[in-house]
């Protein structure tokens, strides 16, 4: 699985498929299924590149056990290094690396829309089969715009009101983010906005319904955003799972959310609360990597199995148009 | 409940299934649904409020029944049973009987022992002998709880796990030998 082969044969280079865990509610997870997710792809054989890009609280080098890297992302937003590349260190752990998210100054936790098209242009060309970004939790623009351009966007929630709560808000936020983009792009923006306004007295009450009742005045423009809306196609993990009666929550979920945002979001799976976790993060020493056939780290080896899988199939379906 | 009966296709399109899927395919979307929807979900926590939700519940029974209305013309969506021919009767009880009530939810669904079988990869002596509660032919209890969790998972009982461990409550005590 290595991506020399391919540019070798002079192809074009093969771009990294882009996983980006994010959004929600803090503590619920992200960071450790992240790194996890990240030692799982490495240990199967794929170059992984973990990037902590939750500036406000970075800490996945702690998560790897390795001290705070001298050179991070703050040093790409101050310009003081010109490329992502020169700030990847090794993480002990054969195919996988880390860029650091540490250091970051306060103003660094939002950086300007510029800075952040810049990272991930540069996330692009990094040379990995796999970039796993760990995002920061809420819905702030920030988190919104990597996960929307990640090829595989993912949400953790844990089985709380509280955490469900904040997942469709983010969920909300995101798909209007992209709701947004979509009708500018179709130039459908007074249409939308129209049936926006009207859309308490014509009984809208979701926006499936509004994308529904938008593809019967405006056919065209809807083709266009359906087609932006669909390439949108989040996952969600439901962690630290204590109660068997929730083993359905995250199908659950995703059938919501096909009813009421009109979205196929995939439910990957759900990870039970053990108390290894905590350890392994104490010991600094990922559960994937520590014990790896330990039923959490089975499951989400198996997460990662069918992402792979779907980047695959994403992969052929672009080669065979 | 005042919603009128919709469309055959939009009644598909509710309960998210395929216009060609079996009934029990049906049932289960509908049961599932009907989890998502209820008082107190979790699952849909601050997504809608509760006049919506109850809007959506009511769509959702009225999409079940239509397609059971539809199903249940010409074919009669429970096949006279050719071991028993009996009427279906009213539901044993899942905890007391649950043999009988697998038997009863099976049929309900239109499936035959054959069927049945097919789906859940367990060969049909082994579910006759569940259903009828035959104990002696019955396999050791750890294969037992899957089997009856699988059963009742493919016949879209909700509480899967709760019917095997009803199940295994039955059992005479293991003679110690």
């Amino acid at each position: 699985m290595s991506t020399d082969s391919s540019q070798r044969q002079g192809q074009a280079p093969k771009r990294p498929k882009v996983w980006a865990v994010g959004g929600g509610k803090g503590g619920v997870g992200k960071s450790v299924l992240a790194t996890n997710l990240a030692v799982a792809v490495a240990r199967l054989g794929h170059r992984c590149i973990l990037v902590d890009a939750d500036l406000g609280g970075a800490n996945l080098h702690t998560m790897v056990g390795l001290p705070a890297p001298k050179l991070t992302l703050s040093a790409l937003f101050n310009s003081e290094s010109a490329s992502l590349k020169e700030l990847i260190v090794p993480t002990g752990i054969p195919n996988l690396e880390l860029i650091s998210g540490a250091h970051a100054l306060l103003d660094m936790a939002n950086p300007k829309y510029a800075q952040k098209l810049k990272l991930i242009r540069q996330v692009m060309t990094l040379e990995a089969d796999v970039i796993l970004l760990d995002l920061s939790a809420g819905s702030s623009f920030n988190v919104i715009d990597f996960f929307n351009t990640a090829h595989n966007p993912i949400t953790v929630v844990v089985p709380t009101p509280t955490s469900i709560e904040n997942a469709y808000h983010f969920l909300n936020a995101a798909l209007h983010r992209r709701f947004k983009q979509a009708v500018a792009k179709a130039q459908a923006t007074e249409v939308a906005a129209r049936i926006f306004s009207e859309r308490r007295t014509r009984g809208i009450g979701s926006p499936r319904e509004l994308v529904r009742y938008l593809s019967e005045t405006a056919p065209e423009a809807a083709v266009t955003i359906g087609k932006m809306m669909a390439s949108l196609r989040p996952k969600l993990i439901v962690n630290q799972m204590r109660r068997e009666e929730d083993a359905n929550l995250g199908l659950q979920i995703s059938t919501a959310c096909r009813d009421f945002f009109g979205v196929n979001m995939e439910a990957l799976g759900a990870v039970r609360n053990d108390d290894r976790v905590v350890a392994s993060i104490i010991a600094r020493r990922p559960l994937m990597a520590s014990q790896p056939t330990c039923q959490i780290s089975t499951v989400i080896e198996s997460m990662a199995v069918q992402l792979l899988q779907q980047d695959k199939e994403a992969e052929k379906e672009v080669q065979n148009g | 409940m005042a919603e009128a009966l919709p469309n055959i296709a939009e009644a598909y399109d509710t309960l998210g299934v395929d216009g060609r899927c079996e009934l029990t395919e049906v049932k289960r979307a509908y049961l599932m649904l009907r989890d998502i929807y209820a008082h107190d979900s979790l699952a849909i926590y601050s997504l809608l409020n509760d006049e919506e939700r109850e809007r959506r519940m009511d769509r959702v029974e009225a999409a079940y029944r239509r397609i059971k209305d539809q199903t249940s013309f010409g074919i009669p969506s429970t096949p006279v049973s050719q071991e028993e021919g009996e009427a279906p009767g009213d539901m044993p009880d899942p905890e007391f009987q649950t043999g009988a009530y697998l038997h009863w939810v099976r049929e309900q669904a239109g499936l035959s022992i054959k069927q049945l079988a097919e789906r859940t990869k367990i060969s049909s002596l082994t579910l006759e002998d569940i259903e009828a509660n035959r104990y002696g032919h019955l396999p050791p209890t750890v294969y037992l709880r899957g089997f009856v969790r699988e059963v009742s998972r493919i016949l879209g009982i909700p509480n899967a796990c709760e019917i095997a461990e009803y199940y295994l409550k039955h059992l005479p005590p293991e003679p110690a030998d």
